[in-house]
This record gives structure tokens, C-alpha cells and sequence, in this order.
């Protein structure tokens, strides 16, 4: 197995920007493992450069960060990178998690039928709420870690070496009790349970459940 | 989403939509990042994000009601 694998972080908007400040704390902790990171940044988020770097290195995991669409994944400034029925080809023997609104609707389904170990991410859009006093500092932002933190634990748990059931459902009860804390505790927003729930609702994985990046 | 909303329903949503501190905003895929204030116009305007706000809230109301969420 190629111990080296890609993140896309476009940042060109709000969105992108939170999604990419929180992603670079996922290569950290996967450069405090024994695997490597191809860190496809800003402009490097592009589709010549992912499909070049992913046909030459043959990763075992791939994770997306952006936008996306029923039947597709986006890079920055919205450049398609991955689209059912042209080149999902490319996600065949991958494991791949993406942070990305909708693309487990129809992407997940038809690259697993292509060839993909496993697809998870989200079936409708990812919602998040963040405090914009923190755009500057994402990382800071408590806010926005209640929906992105639970988010990193499926990656975290992936790097590890945990299987997809397990990073899943480690995933999963962190919303859960993110959600459970917003509704029960004085100082927490209630406003913030729709969205979390919303986000638990559409959390979806198609393939294998018992791969790891380690088999 | 096809169903169509009253009134009374669209009143509890931005009511709902109210409730949300002004400090914060929500990312919402590909729609874009809104203000409260934002939400609740475009659920008044009946906007795409508006329609997508109703039906967060709906489903969301429903699944209270039916038992799936048990805060």
C-alpha cells in the first residue's frame, strides 16, 4: 500500500475556508502517523493535478474537502475533480470520505459500483454554523467545531487504523452527543440540534464496512 | 420540495429561524452562508435557501414528533 494519500482543501469562499483550516489539523495527525500526506491546497485543489497525483501515487485513502453535488465532487473555485459517469474510475480500490454537500447520493453509490472500497460522506447538504468573529481563527471557533469535529474523528479513526464501521460509528456518536449537549446544558445555542441532526441524518457509507487503510 | 406551506407553518419556522443568535452563521452547501436574518427572508420570499430552510426545519419537527430525536 502507498503509505502517501491526498486531501483536497480549496478555499475560495466561507465554506471552503473553515473546511480547509479544520482539514489541516487531519494531516497533522496523519503526519504524526506513519502515513503521508499529498496536501492539495487552495489552487493545487484542481482536476489535472488530482487525477495526475492520484494515478501516480495509487492511495489507499483519499479525503475531499468543498462542494459538491449529487453525482459530484468539487475543488476550488468549484472545478469539477470527480463526476459519476466520467471519471469515477478513478476512485476504484479507495477508500474515500468527503466532506462535501450530497456527492454519497449518487458518486458514493456508482464509484463502489466502479470499484471504490468505500464511499461515506453525506447524502444531502453538510450544514454548519460558525461564529464569524472567528474567520480569521476557524480553528478556535467552538461553534464550528461541534459539526467539524465529529467530522475529523471518522478521518482520525480511519488513520489509526480502525475499519469504516467502527470510524463511522465513532463519527456518528460524536454528533449524537454534540447534539445531545446543545439541547441539555445551560450555556449551549439549542438553535444549533436541527442542523446537527440533519447532518447525522444524511452521514452515509456505501461499500465495504469492514476495510481499513491498514489491510 | 413540492408540499405546500401555510401560512401558520412558515410563522413557526421564522420564529425558529429568530431563535438563532446574531453572532452566528450557517453554511449551507452550495447555497451559500447566511445570517438569521437572511434565513428568515428568504423563507418569507420563498428562495431556493428558503425552500431548503422549511425543509430542514420540517423534517426536523417531524422526527421530534415521531420519536426519532429524543433530546
Amino acid at each position: 500500500m502507498n503509505t502517501a494519500f491526498p486531501i483536497t482543501l480549496p478555499n475560495h469562499d466561507q465554506t471552503t475556508h473553515y473546511l480547509s483550516a479544520w482539514g489541516k489539523q487531519i494531516i497533522k495527525m496523519a503526519n504524526n502517523s506513519d502515513l503521508k500526506v499529498l496536501d492539495l491546497q487552495g489552487e493545487k485543489a484542481n482536476r489535472e493535478e488530482f487525477e495526475t497525483k492520484v494515478k501516480a501515487l495509487s492511495p489507499k485513502l483519499i479525503m475531499f474537502n468543498g462542494h459538491g453535488d449529487n453525482s459530484m465532487i468539487m475543488g476550488h473555485k468549484n472545478e469539477i475533480l470527480v463526476k459519476a459517469g466520467e471519471n469515477e474510475e478513478l476512485l476504484r480500490s479507495k477508500i474515500i470520505y468527503a466532506l462535501s454537500c450530497r456527492s454519497a447520493k449518487i458518486l458514493g453509490p456508482e464509484s463502489v459500483k466502479k470499484g471504490a472500497l468505500n464511499y461515506t460522506g453525506y447524502e444531502d447538504d453538510f450544514i454548519f454554523m460558525y461564529e464569524p468573529n472567528f474567520f480569521s481563527r476557524p480553528n478556535l471557533d467552538k461553534t464550528a467545531e461541534l459539526f467539524l469535529a465529529p467530522s475529523n474523528i471518522f478521518m482520525e479513526s480511519l488513520i489509526k487504523g480502525n475499519n469504516i464501521e467502527d470510524s463511522f460509528e465513532r463519527s456518528k456518536r460524536a454528533i449524537i452527543k454534540n447534539f445531545n449537549k446543545s439541547v441539555s446544558t445551560l450555556e449551549s445555542d439549542p438553535t444549533i440540534a436541527r442542523f446537527l441532526w440533519w447532518n447525522l441524518r444524511n452521514f452515509s457509507s456505501h461499500g465495504n464496512m469492514n476495510v481499513s487503510i491498514k489491510d | 420540495m413540492s408540499e405546500q406551506i401555510s401560512e401558520e407553518i412558515k410563522e413557526l419556522i421564522i420564529a425558529r429561524l429568530d431563535a438563532i443568535p446574531s453572532n452566528k452563521k450557517i453554511s449551507i452547501g452550495g447555497y451559500g452562508d447566511f445570517t438569521k436574518d437572511q434565513l428568515i427572508e428568504g423563507v418569507k420570499t420563498g428562495s431556493e435557501v428558503g425552500k431548503k430552510i422549511i425543509e430542514i426545519e420540517l423534517e426536523f419537527l417531524r422526527a421530534m414528533k415521531q420519536g426519532v430525536i429524543n433530546p
